[in-house]
């Protein structure tokens, strides 16, 4: 395995590690997720790829001051599930069909590529398919696929056509409507993350061997 | 949405995540599953599904196109031969709906202990465990101090599995007080009917017979009842037909017809009146349905007195009667003055309607009945049908063929404990019965329900206290008159579970918020209904998957209620659902809250699917074949069945209603009073043998024709699916389909001339101020506005309905004005309706 390979492979695996918590993070808050130890994992790992996001989930670590649970349930249902006003709906079609609603043609779209992939939606997930958590668990899921260039290609659509193109609304929601600081620096943290991911897909496709 | 799989949370987080990415492990999927399917795509499906839109009282058999799982496309049911596969404009906004973000999607819990309008309730997702815990937990508390009777459970729409939450389980767990949303729906209109012809119930239109077509507030191109047909028949209609409507405000009809007769709102019985008083005096009754003066000359002159015995009525009664005590002086020149319609077209309209009778409909809505002296108005526009004939004939007014579905799962009587038994001995909570309320639903006092009057209950504790309600498929909080009572009431009980498919103004003020399945989409569950003389039964299925976790407000979530209250000890509504309903086909019971809902929804509707049971209509081959086709119909409605058989006291169409008179006297018993003092106290002004005849009574109106010199107009949206579409975007996008309105606004419409005496321009931002509130919306000046009133629909005004709905959510800020909060809490008594039409409120209008 060549230096390239490998410096890829590790790269990968923080990518990998990065997509699934920060899906995990568009669930209800669990006191696991958002105790010190985790969050000095998501720090670490985003000092990795994305050092400017590093900060933010720095931040979140040092002061500590994430605040009561109860406050993040609080904020968290009125950003992501209501009910009343939806401050910032978690759904691809809102933000890429403009039309306030769920279960649009990007919806269908995203889940062919979960199809493509060999996924189905689990029957316990009660949410639309496009829901950030799930959008986000899949580039979870192809990252841990073999590197060629089909899987780069493969992640790079989805980037471009989903997650990626409507990350920058919705983060801009939450960093505005959140009134708690752990989900207007999650926003950030998820907005310059994706948005470093796809420059280093780019340039992936460049350095990968071909094979 | 909380994660599923926690296991990999326990212990150290930290090392627990830095494992996963590790390369050789499989990926842990939390939203997905994996299949032995890479790289297929989604397979194209494409198939129609039956189901019923409930999104007026029509309820129309409806198909969804669903394709890779996603509802697309809506159309009629083409195996309906009441709508023959068509549907109106509502239908197709259920799409929107139905995939609304906004939606409730979990149940939630209310952590703010304050209430009220301005309160934030704080809410917080649960699970349904812990929701479904709470509740029983308040419940088993109710039986333990013997309070079941302080328990409400409040219906607003609903299908007919309605049987299960609103009686069986209210009953079983010992409280008397399913109260319905009925009073606040169309009950006024159906006192016309029963009190001439026996009938508590909208009747069906002849519309492909019809000769002629007076419509009294009746808008049916877009709105209350048979929309579908109508907008089918239509043209078929303006080709034989002529079409009078009767309005303040040109409608959608209206701007269709051949005569707009802009009454002044609440003299529609004048209007009724002066009609039966030309076609007697012309001589233009129904000889054949009626009968005649025996020796066949015309007695009828204006002012003069006929003697009984000179007339031979045939399949009625009393005409002579009405007459003498009432017609004679209700000339065109009389009506003229207090409606404000020309007298020569009064006679020209009463004229073309009898010369084209028998086959010609005088078709009544809540419009002309929803006031509060409107019963006698609903019952002289009626009574034109029984004057002409056309009742229960050819090209006129029908009943319904017989659907003969099970109403009701089977007794539950034994599984009452004491508690429940002394629980339900209390008389229900809305005040129905008291000397103001007689609620005479089809004839007996206290027999229907005067749903406004429940918040008024909760405040006075007047019949009793009310410590916990469950609320499902309603929004009394903004759907009932003068909303501010409301608005304390919930504030004001102890405990409130709001059970909804999407966040609504009562809401606002639950304790526990259980997300329901969409009607149309996710639920099971079965109506009747009629149109174009076909009585039907359609189906509401399970189109598509729910995306949220939902359940079935009228019969899981009672259910789920059963088993939490079995754990605490209470096991007889289990037993109940569990001994009781058995799936026809199997018997087998049910082991889940679906199944459960399955065998009641089979159950209630075997006759009509199961092949060994004969029925009148469509034999169907079975469960499946209901299924898939998804309505049942009867055959044709046969003409005049009805004649010489009402269900009236005397078997006949009543002019003079005996009927009523009985009602009227057991009421006054009851209350140690006279009939007159009946009808004083519910602000009407008649006395003596008036109270038994269609008679006129001046419009009762609230505000000083001083201070408030303009009267208030409420109106229904051909978009409104019962006041929930508003944060349809296509609701907002094409709110200009209703004459006058205008897109992503709520106009309220002054004439011209009204508006240059005022100083109002259209555009100008005005407030509507009536003596029980207020709202602001916009002002149009829009010549179809009968001067001196203002027009405004209802629908918009929401505060909390979501995100389009409202112009500023955050901070509470509706669009428009919600109507009710400047109608006053009225009604029509008699029957125990709401009265918000009539012009009951005066407003005057605020620049500002």
């Amino acid at each position: 395995m060549g230096q390239l390979e490998c410096n890829i492979r590790a790269q990968n695996e923080t990518r990998a590690n990065l997509y699934r918590l920060l899906s995990l993070y568009y669930y209800e808050p669990e006191k696991e997720l958002i105790d010190k130890r985790a969050l000095s994992f998501l720090a670490a790992e985003m000092a990795q790829v994305c050092p400017e996001g590093a900060k933010y989930a720095a931040e979140l670590t040092e002061e500590a001051n994430i605040g009561e649970i109860e406050d993040l349930r609080i904020d968290y249902a009125k950003l992501f599930v209501g009910p009343f006003d939806l401050l910032a709906p978690p759904y691809g079609s809102v933000y890429l069909e403009k039309r306030r609603r769920v279960m649009g043609e990007s919806t269908l779209d995203a889940l062919r590529c979960y199809q493509e992939a060999g996924l189905t939606m689990d029957r316990y997930f009660m949410e639309a398919p496009d829901h950030i958590a799930a959008e986000l668990e899949f580039m979870y899921y192809l990252s841990f696929q073999d590197l060629d260039n089909e899987s780069v290609e493969r992640q790079k659509y989805f980037l471009e056509h989903h997650l990626g193109a409507w990350v920058e609304d919705f983060t801009a929601l939450v960093e505005e409507r959140a009134e708690t600081n752990f989900y207007r620096h999650l926003a950030r943290i998820t907005r310059l993350f994706v948005n470093a991911d796809q420059v280093y897909l780019e340039k992936l496709l460049i350095d990968l061997p071909v094979r | 949405m909380k994660l599923s799989r926690r296991a990999f949370l326990k212990g150290s987080a930290a090392v627990g995540l830095a494992a996963l990415g590790v390369k050789g492990r499989r990926p842990v999927l939390q939203a997905f599953a994996e299949t032995k399917s890479e790289g297929k795509a989604m397979q194209g499906s494409t198939r129609w599904v039956s189901t019923t839109c409930q999104g007026c009282t029509t309820w129309c058999a409806v198909q969804v196109q669903v394709v890779n799982g996603r509802a697309v496309k809506v159309r009629g049911n083409p195996n309906s031969k009441a709508s023959n596969g068509k549907v109106c404009p509502r239908a197709h906004l259920s799409l929107q709906q139905v995939y609304d973000p906004d939606r409730i999607k979990v149940p939630m819990k209310r952590t703010n202990p304050r209430k009220g309008k301005d309160e934030d309730p704080q809410f917080v997702p649960i699970t349904w465990d812990e929701a479904l815990d709470e509740i029983a937990s308040k419940m088993m508390e109710l039986r333990r101090n013997n309070e079941t009777h302080k328990f409400v459970l409040f219906r607003g729409r609903y299908t007919y599995m309605r049987d299960v939450i609103y009686d069986k389980f209210t009953k079983i767990f010992g409280s008397p007080n399913g109260i319905s949303h009925s009073a606040i729906c169309a009950e006024a209109e159906k006192f016309g009917s029963y009190f001439t012809e026996g009938l508590w119930d909208y009747r069906d239109y002849d519309l492909l017979n019809t000769r002629y077509l007076l419509l009294w507030g009746a808008d049916p191109v877009a709105s209350n009842r048979q929309v579908p047909h109508s907008i089918k028949v239509w043209g078929e209609v303006m080709d034989r037909a002529k079409v009078a409507v009767i309005d303040p405000r040109l409608s959608a009809t209206a701007s269709k017809a051949d005569e707009w007769l802009p009454v002044i709102p609440g003299e529609d019985g004048a209007l009724a009146l002066a009609m039966a008083h030309v076609i007697l005096v012309e001589g233009k009754w129904s000889r054949e349905f009626v009968g005649d003066f025996k020796d066949g000359v015309n007695r009828f002159r204006a002012g003069e007195v006929v003697a009984e015995e000179d007339f031979e009525e045939k399949y009625t009664h009393g005409l002579v009667n009405w007459w003498n005590l009432e017609l004679r002086n209700r000339t065109p020149g009389w009506a003229e003055k207090v409606t404000g319609i020309p007298a020569q077209q009064i006679i020209k309209v009463a004229n073309e309607f009898a010369d084209a009778a028998p086959h010609v409909i005088s078709w009544l809505s809540p419009g002309a009945s929803m006031q509060v002296r409107g019963a006698y108005s609903a019952m002289a526009a009626h009574a034109l049908n029984g004057l002409v004939g056309s009742v229960d004939n050819k090209g006129g007014t029908l009943r319904a063929s017989k659907v003969p579905a099970r109403s009701q799962l089977p007794g539950y009587k034994d599984y009452q404990d004491e508690v429940a038994k002394a629980g339900t001995k209390y008389p229900k909570m809305d005040q129905r019965g008291y000397l103001e309320f007689p609620a005479l639903k089809k004839g007996k006092p206290g027999g229907g329900v005067v749903t406004n009057r429940a918040a008024d209950a909760i405040l006075n504790d007047d019949p009793y206290e009310i410590k916990m309600a469950i609320a499902y498929w309603n929004n009394f909080v903004f759907s009932c008159g003068e909303t501010s009572r409301w608005d304390k009431a919930l504030s004001k009980l102890p405990f409130f579970v709001h059970v909804t498919t999407h966040p609504a103004e009562m809401t606002n003020y639950a304790d526990i918020v259980l997300p329901a399945a969409d009607h149309m989409y996710e639920k099971w569950g079965w109506l009747k209904s009629k149109a174009n003389r076909y009585a039907y039964c359609t189906m509401n299925q399970r189109v598509i998957d729910p995306i949220w976790d939902v359940r079935i407000d009228e019969t899981e979530i009672p259910w789920l209620i059963a088993e939490k209250l079995a754990e605490k000890g209470f096991d007889n509504m289990l037993r109940y659902f569990k001994e009781q309903v058995r799936d026809p086909e199997t018997g087998k019971a049910p082991t889940n809250s679906m199944e459960f809902t399955m065998y009641a929804v089979k159950y209630l509707t075997q006759p009509l699917w199961d092949p060994a049971i004969e029925v009148k209509g469509d034999q169907l081959s079975g469960w499946k074949d209901f299924q898939e086709k998804g309505v049942w119909n009867s055959v044709p409605y046969p003409y005049r069945k009805k004649w010489g058989n009402f269900e009236t006291a005397t078997g006949k169409f009543e002019f003079y209603s005996e009927t009523l008179k009985k009602s009227l006297k057991k009421h006054a018993e009851k209350h140690n009073t006279t009939i007159d003092g009946v009808l004083r106290s519910c602000k009407l002004q008649a006395t003596g043998e008036l109270a038994f005849i269609p008679h006129y009574e001046e419009p009762y109106r609230v505000g000083d024709p001083e201070a408030y010199p303009l009267i208030f107009v409420d109106y229904k949206s051909r978009l409104n699916r019962e006041g929930r579409s508003a944060n349809c975007l296509w609701y907002q996008e094409m709110k200009d389909v209703d004459p006058g309105d205008e897109r992503w606004d709520d106009v309220a419409k002054l004439n011209p001339q009204d508006g240059r005496r005022l100083g109002i321009r259209t555009g100008d931002t005005i407030k509507l101020v009536s003596p029980v509130g207020a709202l602001v919306c916009t002002a149009k000046l829009w010549e179809g506005v009968r001067p001196g009133t203002v027009i405004k629909c209802y629908g918009q005004g929401h505060w909390a309905y979501g995100r389009i709905a409202a112009r500023d959510f955050q901070k509470r800020l509706p669009r428009g004005g919600n109507n009710n909060d400047i109608l006053p809490a009225e009604y029509e008594r008699l029957s125990g309706s709401t009265a918000r039409h009539g012009g009951v409120v005066r407003v005057r209008v605020e620049k500002i």
